[in-house]
């Protein structure tokens, strides 16, 4: 009795050891900090608003093969402080980031003055929430922005990344101050989880014929995608047709792929294009499938036509025979 | 003196409805085949702006032949070095889009920039060059391959406020090279003319006052 108590408590301990050791969540991305303003000894940054614009400059180096994607990725952590003056009247101010002159974070302001107080709206749109905007009448305002850099602003070797403050109209912008951990960040969340693809079954359909468009969905692995609807978009003017739903609910998608299908029919000739697209609770991908639908040729139904032909002939030819035959057996001996 | 006070306030008014009536919109027709859906990474936007909001081939405006981009806002586009060029506003349409986020698509309004208020009125230019750009919200768009980016269209105004001349409109690809000369020679930045297709060919067809002329090529603006 004594020794299995020992040898289920041992087997719980491994259990509870490989438990401890297993995989991180699955949705957990791994990120490193590339630079840091206060580590590469720029922070605190402070710019001024002026007549042009004011700029903080800051170059990192990346290694051989650094890019944006497929799967590592780089974004922008900018976080700040500003202060626009008491006096700042009607106009614009914006901080930007940009890597390699593409801009990757761009925040505006409009100011305006309204019975005399001071209206500040600011604007934001990154890559997976859109817009957001924010109204205050205060003049102060702190911000982290974080956002995918652009493709062509990470390259390897040498990069520059620099932070500017604009200002446009009466606005007046008193002080931006900068904060030290602002940082380039390299990170293994991909913002587009989920791929799509599609192709149709006949690339060439006539007039009337229906054909299938396959649809194949996967998300990365460690990273499922939710709330999916896959929808095919049939072309303006009518030259293909969606038969059945257009559209499909798929609750969960993970790494595994898995296969949508549409029902077409071709109705115009010429060159049409179908858009599948995928709504989601991450990315919105879609994919077009072109299909050239041709007029129904009569060349298919003329050998149906030849035989009928050839055979009326020979149908009236055994008809003279019988009816003939039958008239031989009723002449008198 | 009585007499030509009245003639002065006939006149002012008279030019105040000819002006109001400039901003009236009268839908045109695109080339059937033409009206679709462009899509760019997972942002969409349809390549023609409408007369009001709603998407069909007989209510649309000019084709989207512009695309302003990297560091593009409707508001860095308007107070940039072009600004003081193309300074008046003008009557809105509407544009049709959708970005990467799950907000669907939605309409933006503009009533873009151009270069004179009213054109052929007293004392004014009989022409004016006209843009409208339109974003999400707004404001902008984002992808990472374009960065923040607008996108809108363009063509002339002749005789639109004139007593004399009747009115008309168009020749949206002539507008479109003068607003690249305009951009590169007051900003300093880059654009591309007709730099990508966006399947809105429309040869030269006069349309009442509407006068299509449009290769299908939209030009890009680098603003910084």
């Amino acid at each position: 009795m004594t020794q299995r108590r020992l040898v289920r408590a041992g087997h719980l301990a491994v259990c509870l050891m490989l438990c401890a050791c297993a995989p991180a969540t699955a949705d957990a991305a791994v990120e490193q900090e590339i630079v840091r303003l206060d580590t590469a000894r720029h922070a605190p940054a402070v710019l001024v608003g002026g007549a042009g614009p004011k700029t903080l400059r800051v170059p990192f180096e990346l290694p051989v093969g650094a890019r944006q994607g497929p799967d590592s990725w780089y974004l922008v952590r900018l976080r700040y402080r500003v202060r626009f003056a008491r006096d700042s009247g009607r106009g614009f101010a914006w901080v930007t980031s940009t890597t390699n002159d593409r801009t990757a974070a761009q925040i505006e302001y409009t100011t305006d003055r309204r019975r005399g107080r001071l209206s500040v709206r600011r604007t934001t749109v990154d890559l997976e929430h859109g817009q957001r905007e924010r109204s205050s009448r205060s003049a102060r305002d702190s911000l982290t922005f974080t956002n995918y850099l652009q493709y062509q602003g990470i390259r390897p070797g040498k990069n520059m990344w620099t932070i500017d403050l604009e200002q446009a109209g009466s606005a007046r912008v008193e002080r931006l101050e900068v904060l030290g951990d602002s940082a380039i960040v390299q990170t293994s969340r991909n913002p587009f989880p989920l791929t799509l693809t599609a192709a149709a079954d006949r690339e060439r359909p006539q007039i009337g014929e229906r054909f299938t468009i396959k649809t194949v969905l996967t998300a990365r692995p460690g990273q499922p995608v939710r709330d999916i609807v896959v929808r095919a978009l049939p072309p303006e003017g009518g030259g293909v047709e969606i038969l059945g739903p257009a559209k499909r609910r798929i609750g969960r998608q993970d790494d595994r792929r898995r296969t949508v299908t549409f029902t077409a029919r071709a109705r115009l000739p010429g060159t049409h294009a179908i858009t599948v697209v995928a709504d989601s609770d991450a990315n919105r991908p879609n994919a077009n499938v072109q299909v050239e639908v041709r007029q129904a040729t009569r060349a298919t139904s003329a050998p149906a036509t030849a035989w009928v032909l050839t055979l009326v002939p020979a149908l009236t030819m055994a008809a003279w025979l019988v009816v003939s035959r039958r008239r031989q057996r009723h002449l008198p001996l | 003196m009585r007499s030509m006070r009245t003639r002065a306030l006939i006149a002012l008014v008279t030019v105040g409805a000819l002006c109001a009536s400039a901003g009236v919109a009268y839908a045109a027709t695109a080339r059937s085949g033409n009206l679709t859906t462009l899509y760019i990474h997972e942002d969409a936007f349809r390549n023609y702006d409408f007369t009001e909001r709603t998407v069909s081939r007989t209510r649309v405006d000019w084709t989207v032949a512009l695309m302003f981009w990297n560091n593009a806002s409707i508001n860095r586009v308007k107070n940039s070095a072009i600004g003081p060029l193309y300074d008046q506003t003008g009557g809105t349409m509407h544009g049709r889009l959708s970005d990467n986020t799950n907000s669907g698509y939605v309409w933006d309004d503009d009533g873009g920039r151009k270069t004179t208020k009213c054109p052929g009125a007293p004392f004014q230019p009989r022409n004016a060059r006209h843009y409208r750009i339109y974003a999400d919200g707004d404001d902008r768009l984002y992808n990472l391959s374009w960065g923040y980016w607008v996108y809108g269209s363009t063509h002339w105004d002749m005789d639109e406020c004139s007593l004399s001349n009747p009115a008309w409109f168009g020749y949206s690809e002539n507008a479109e090279e003068w607003l690249v000369y305009d951009w590169v020679n007051r900003t300093g930045r880059g654009a591309a003319n007709d730099w990508a297709s966006f399947y809105n060919n429309e040869p030269f067809r006069v349309a009442g006052d509407h006068i299509w002329d449009s290769n299908g090529y939209a030009s890009a603006f680098n603003v910084g």
